[in-house]
C-alpha cells in the first residue's frame, strides 16, 4: 500500500502548447504558385546583373603570367634570352672543341643503360651528349640540318679516332651511326665506315712518296731499256768474236 | 599539334607486334623527309612495345645513298607489307600499321 500512495504522489509533466498540422505536407520539389500580386513584384523587382563569362585567366595564375609576358614582351624575351644564350653558349663551345662529332639516331632506353653507355664511352676518352636540335640554326653546324630531326645524340671527341667509336658502338643497339661532322668535313655512315678502316696518317703518307716516286723511276728504267740491251748484246757480240778468233 | 600529338599518342598505345615476325627500317639520314620513319623506329623501340613479341626483329639499314625511306613489315600469315614514308606522317604510319597488324594476326 506504501507503494501505491507514492505513484500518487509522482506530478506528470504536462506541456502547455502543442503544435500539430492539419493540413497535407508541404511539398518541397514542386511548391504551390504563389499569389499573383507577389509574382508581379518578384518578377519586376529581378536584379538586371551582366552576365558571368567563364575566364580562365581570373582562376589560373600560371595562364595570367603568360599573358603578362605576351603583354610585356620585350622585357620577357630579354630575360629569357639571356639564359637561353647562356646554355647555348656552353653547347657551342661544346662543339667548337672538338673536331669529331659523330651523330647518332636513338632508341629508347631507360637512364641505368643510358649511364652505362656513356661510362664506356668516357672511359675511352669519348663523350655522349644530347642536344637540341634548335642550337645548330644559325651556326656552321646548320649544314648537319638532315640529321637534325628526331631523336638524336651525339659522340664528341677532341681526338679523331672513328675506328674506336665504331668499334664501340658497334656492340651498342639503342645508338645507330647515322654520319657525323669530322674535322669540318660531313660524312655518311658507309664514309664512316670507310674512313675509320684506313690506315694510320703517316703510314698513308709513306703510301703516297711510294707512288709518287714509283712513276719517274718507271719513266728512267724504260727510257735506259733499250740501251741496255743495245749494250748486253753488243757485249755479247763482242765476247764471240774475240772467242772464235 | 596538341590534338595529333594526343591522338598519336592513343595509337601508340594500342601497338601489338604479335602478327608480325621482322620489321625492317631502311632510310637514308640525308635524303628528304626522313623524320616520319625514325620517329616511329623510335616510338617503336621501347620494351614495353618490343615485348609484345620478342620474336619479331628489328633490322635497320642505314644508307648512303639517297634512297627513299620505306619500311618493310612481315606478318605471320605470310603477308608483307611496304610502307614509303616519304610523305606520310607518323601518325599515318601508325595508324594503318595497327590496322594491318589486326587484319594479319591469328587471333581472329
Amino acid at each position: 500500500m506504501a507503494k501505491m500512495s507514492a505513484l500518487g504522489k509522482v506530478k506528470l509533466f504536462t506541456p502547455l502548447l502543442i503544435q500539430c498540422r492539419h493540413k497535407s505536407k508541404h511539398f518541397i520539389q514542386r511548391p504551390r504558385p504563389s499569389h499573383l500580386d507577389r509574382r508581379i513584384f518578384e518578377a519586376v523587382t529581378v536584379p538586371l546583373l551582366p552576365e558571368k563569362i567563364h575566364d580562365p585567366y581570373a582562376n589560373c595564375p600560371r595562364l595570367r603570367r603568360r599573358l603578362q609576358a605576351v603583354k610585356e614582351d620585350v622585357v620577357q624575351d630579354e630575360m629569357e634570352n639571356a639564359y637561353e644564350n647562356y646554355l647555348m653558349g656552353i653547347c657551342r663551345r661544346m662543339l667548337e672543341e672538338n673536331r669529331m662529332i659523330i651523330a647518332f639516331q636513338l632508341m629508347a632506353m631507360s637512364t641505368r643503360e643510358k649511364v652505362d653507355i656513356k661510362r664506356q664511352l668516357f672511359l675511352n676518352g669519348l663523350k655522349l651528349k644530347f642536344v637540341s636540335n634548335a642550337i645548330f640554326s644559325d651556326t656552321k653546324w646548320i649544314n648537319l640540318s638532315p640529321l637534325l630531326c628526331s631523336h638524336n645524340a651525339y659522340v664528341v671527341s677532341p681526338d679523331v679516332d672513328i675506328s674506336r667509336v665504331i668499334k664501340l658502338t658497334h656492340k651498342m643497339p639503342e645508338l645507330i651511326l647515322l654520319g657525323g661532322l669530322v674535322n669540318d668535313q660531313l660524312f655518311t655512315r658507309e664514309g664512316l665506315q670507310r674512313y675509320a678502316k684506313l690506315p694510320d696518317i703517316d703510314v698513308l703518307r709513306g703510301q703516297l712518296v711510294a707512288v709518287l716516286n714509283a712513276t719517274p723511276s718507271r719513266t728512267k728504267s724504260l727510257l735506259e731499256h733499250h740501251q741496255q740491251t743495245l749494250s748486253r748484246n753488243l757485249d755479247q757480240y763482242v765476247k764471240d768474236n774475240t772467242e772464235k778468233s | 599539334m596538341g590534338g595529333l600529338a594526343r591522338a598519336l599518342g592513343l595509337q601508340l598505345k594500342r601497338v601489338d607486334l604479335m602478327a608480325c615476325t621482322q620489321i625492317t627500317y631502311s632510310f637514308d639520314p640525308f635524303a628528304a623527309n626522313v623524320k616520319s620513319v625514325r620517329q616511329f623506329l623510335f616510338a617503336l623501340s621501347p620494351t614495353k612495345t618490343r615485348s609484345t613479341n620478342y620474336n619479331c626483329s628489328y633490322k635497320i639499314d642505314v644508307k648512303s645513298d639517297r634512297s627513299s625511306p620505306k619500311i618493310h613489315v612481315k606478318f605471320v600469315d605470310g603477308h608483307e607489307a611496304i610502307f614509303k614514308t616519304e610523305n606520310l606522317s607518323t601518325y599515318d604510319i601508325v595508324r594503318n600499321f595497327n590496322q594491318l597488324c589486326e587484319q594479319h594476326s591469328r587471333k581472329k
